[in-house]
């Protein structure tokens, strides 16, 4: 696999603090293309579709071309979806199957 | 984590706390992601740097090894499965070779099957079973052999055969899981049956025929497995493969044996004339390759309308005292009078059977079969079969019989033909001899002076014969050519032959001539042809000098040498017109001294020794009155 960590969120705009206007930049690490990496990555698409389109700014880094990179956020396991705006940073790990814990995760649902 | 500084506020520890849990959070769904499968790599923080251990890398290498184990498993199951099939296999043809083997020694069903079952039953591993074959005519499936439970079921051979015969008519196997509970066993199988005992019953086929079934019982706790059905039916295949061979077997036999028979009654029907003879061998035959304990033949006599009892086998002979039949009267009449068979299977019912009453020689026997014997379309009696136990022909027995019956036909026709012929020729032969008589007679007329010379010289002719030693049938001979033995004499003319004084020599010739005459009368007679030597040579003599053909010594026949010595007897023992009879002893010294002259010398002495005999006699009675020897 020869893809490139990306780093969409370069245009990122200012932030703003209206939570309805907020913009999500999320970052999700993958380690090559393993099932669990390919099915966070579809499972989380699925979501930002489904829940407010266009608000979402999605970073993949495979930590199989820079391992290094696992550093920034700390990440021990693969895959992890990091939210690294709105703050604070929030860390879902695992393959993001279970929506509603994703949901909460982001802060998207409050928790039950 | 941050150390905490002594003089912390409470909003920097309310910050510290929440930072805290966050960290306990991420940690706790950090497990519990990788608990729920979620996660599948992990970054190690190391020497060298991140690196990311692939935990499906080694879960895929853990099922790979877990599904090569359950592979190799799987091969070495299959090992074993092929192994226990092959042990089986194995196992099944040592016993079919066993069973095949032991067969080959068996002569016959009755000792094949109980080899067949013992070995069926070793190969099963069980001692319980039994054999049951349709019967010939009936289809009655009876038990050939039982072992085990069986036993007490079979030694009845009325048992019922209900599993049997399901599984005879349908040519499948039945696997019983209990014979006490099984829905086709009779109530007599399960009652014979112990708890526990299952089991199966499969046919024995013969191409496509059923012949009969097999039972195999295992003892509780042991199932038959798929293998032991499997090496049942093999078995009973072989077993009918080996019954239907044996049957071949005992089918040409048997029919060898008939030709054998039926070849031994031609030979007596057409090398023997003697009917008695020919009945005998055949009665033999049918007692042998009928199976009758008795056997009869009646004679059907036109003339009086009866049956007579003509040969006899296995029967005592007092009971044939009265054995003659009149028609209509016996079931032998009936079947005489009908032409047709009559078979009664159980005599005892019959008692009553007025026809039976008079036959009460045949109430000790169980079943009774009579066919008559019919030739040229007419009766000529009746072949009778008696049977101790009871007996059902089959169609093979019915062939042989008819065949037998039809020679038995062959031969009382034939030897009535013999004797009608033996008749014929007594009765011509006596013919010829009256007629013979007759034409003697007539010479003795014709010639009055020699009356009764001929029955004189041919009775004493045949006495001196008879002490020479001649046979029988050369006395009959003698007989004739002494009656006939101046037949010739026909051929001289009256003043010849009855001319009063001496004869001319021309007339000597002629009256010579009488010999040769007899000869050209007789001659075309074929049956008179050995009676010709008396009238032809009777006018030889020893020495050559006698007439027609001068013939001498032993060149002259016997009969003519001894009838010469008598005729010379007699004739000078008798009064002629031109001189008197000579004295006895006066004759004899005449042929004592013609020995090796005109008699022969042997001739003479036995015809000396019969007169002394004779004069001995004739002294003995007080006659001195020389009398003739004879009436």
């Amino acid at each position: 696999m020869k893809r490139k960590p990306t780093t969409k969120s370069a245009q990122s705009k200012p932030l703003t603090p209206d939570p309805a206007k907020e913009r999500f930049l999320l970052r999700l690490y993958v380690a090559g293309q393993t099932s669990k990496s390919m099915m966070a990555l579809a499972n989380l698409r699925a979501i930002c579709d489904e829940h407010k389109p266009g608000k979402f700014e999605i970073e993949l880094i495979d930590l199989l071309e820079n391992p290094q990179l696992a550093r920034d956020h700390q990440i021990i396991a693969i895959p992890t979806l990091v939210r690294k705006l709105p703050t604070p940073m929030r860390k879902i790990i695992g393959d993001l199957s279970d929506t509603e814990r994703v949901l909460v995760g982001l802060d998207l649902r409050k928790r039950v | 984590m941050p150390t905490r500084p002594s003089s912390a506020t409470a909003a920097q520890l309310a910050r510290e706390n929440a930072g805290l849990r966050a960290q306990l959070e991420e940690a706790e769904e950090t497990l519990r992601a990788i608990r729920s499968g979620e996660v599948d790599s992990l970054i190690i923080t190391g020497a060298e740097g991140e690196e990311v251990y692939s935990l499906t890398a080694a879960k895929e290498l853990l099922e790979a090894s877990n599904r090569a184990r359950l592979a190799l498993l799987e091969v070495i199951e299959e090992q074993k499965r092929t192994e226990e099939t092959l042990r089986h296999r194995l196992a099944e043809l040592e016993a079919l070779h066993q069973v095949s083997f032991s067969l080959r020694a068996a002569a016959d069903k009755q000792e094949a099957l109980p080899i067949l079952l013992d070995e069926t039953l070793a190969a099963l591993e069980t001692d319980t079973g039994a054999i049951l074959i349709a019967q010939d005519v009936t289809g009655e499936l009876i038990s050939e052999a039982h072992r085990g439970w069986f036993t007490n079921l079979y030694d009845d051979p009325a048992a019922p055969t209900g599993m049997a015969a399901h599984v005879f008519r349908t040519g499948l196997t039945h696997i019983v899981q209990e014979f006490r509970t099984d829905p086709l066993a009779s109530s007599i199988l399960r009652q014979h049956a112990p708890q526990g005992w299952g089991g199966a019953c499969t046919p024995i086929r013969t191409g496509d025929a059923t012949t009969g079934v097999m039972f195999a019982s295992l003892p509780p706790q042991k199932t038959v497995s798929s293998h032991q059905i499997r090496l049942l039916e093999s078995l009973a295949e072989m077993a009918g493969t080996a019954l239907h061979r044996m049957r071949l077997h005992e089918e040409a036999t048997r029919q060898l044996r008939q030709l054998q028979s039926l070849r031994s009654i031609d030979l007596a029907i057409t090398s023997s004339v003697d009917l008695q003879f020919t009945l005998d061998v055949l009665l033999e035959n049918v007692a042998k390759e009928l199976q009758a304990d008795a056997s009869r033949v009646l004679l059907y006599n036109p003339e009086q309308g009866t049956l007579e009892l003509l040969s006899e086998i296995g029967l005592e002979t007092k009971v044939m005292d009265n054995a003659n039949v009149h028609l209509g009267t016996q079931i032998a009449g009936r079947v005489a009078r009908s032409r047709q068979p009559v078979y009664i299977r159980q005599l005892e019912a019959q008692v009553a059977n007025p026809d039976m009453a008079s036959h009460s020689a045949l109430r000790d026997f169980a079943s009774y079969y009579a066919a008559p014997l019919i030739a040229k379309g007419k009766v000529k009696g009746v072949l009778e079969f008696l049977f101790w136990s009871e007996f059902e022909p089959n169609d093979d027995w019915l062939r042989f019989m008819d065949a037998l019956a039809g020679q038995a036909a062959i031969a009382i026709d034939n030897a009535g033909l013999f004797e009608g012929l033996q008749r014929t020729n007594l009765e011509l032969i006596l013919a010829y001899d009256a007629t013979i008589e007759g034409w003697s007679h007539a010479m003795d007329l014709r010639d009055k002076e020699t009356e009764g010379h001929t029955l004189r010289v041919t009775n004493m002719a045949e006495r001196l014969a008879r002490l020479l030693g001649l046979p029988d049938e050369d006395i009959v001979h003698i007989h004739r050519g002494g009656l006939l033995h101046d037949i010739g004499k026909m051929g001289v003319p009256d003043q010849i032959l009855l001319k009063p004084g001496p004869l001319t020599d021309d007339e000597w010739v002629l009256m010579r001539r009488h010999p040769q005459f007899a000869f050209e009368m007789l001659s075309p007679i074929h049956y008179l042809g050995p009676a010709l030597d008396i009238p032809y040579c009777h006018h030889e003599k020893w020495d050559g000098t006698g007439y027609p053909r001068g013939l001498k010594g032993e060149q002259i026949p016997l009969s003519a040498r001894l009838f010469a010595v008598v005729d010379v007897w007699d004739a000078l023992t008798s009064d002629r017109p031109y001189r008197p009879a000579w004295t006895h002893e006066r004759t004899l010294d005449h042929i004592r001294e013609q020995s090796g002259k005109h008699f022969d010398p042997a001739v003479v002495s036995a015809f000396l020794q019969m007169q002394a005999t004779f004069d001995q006699r004739a002294s003995g009675s007080g006659s001195q009155d020389p009398m003739p020897p004879y009436p």
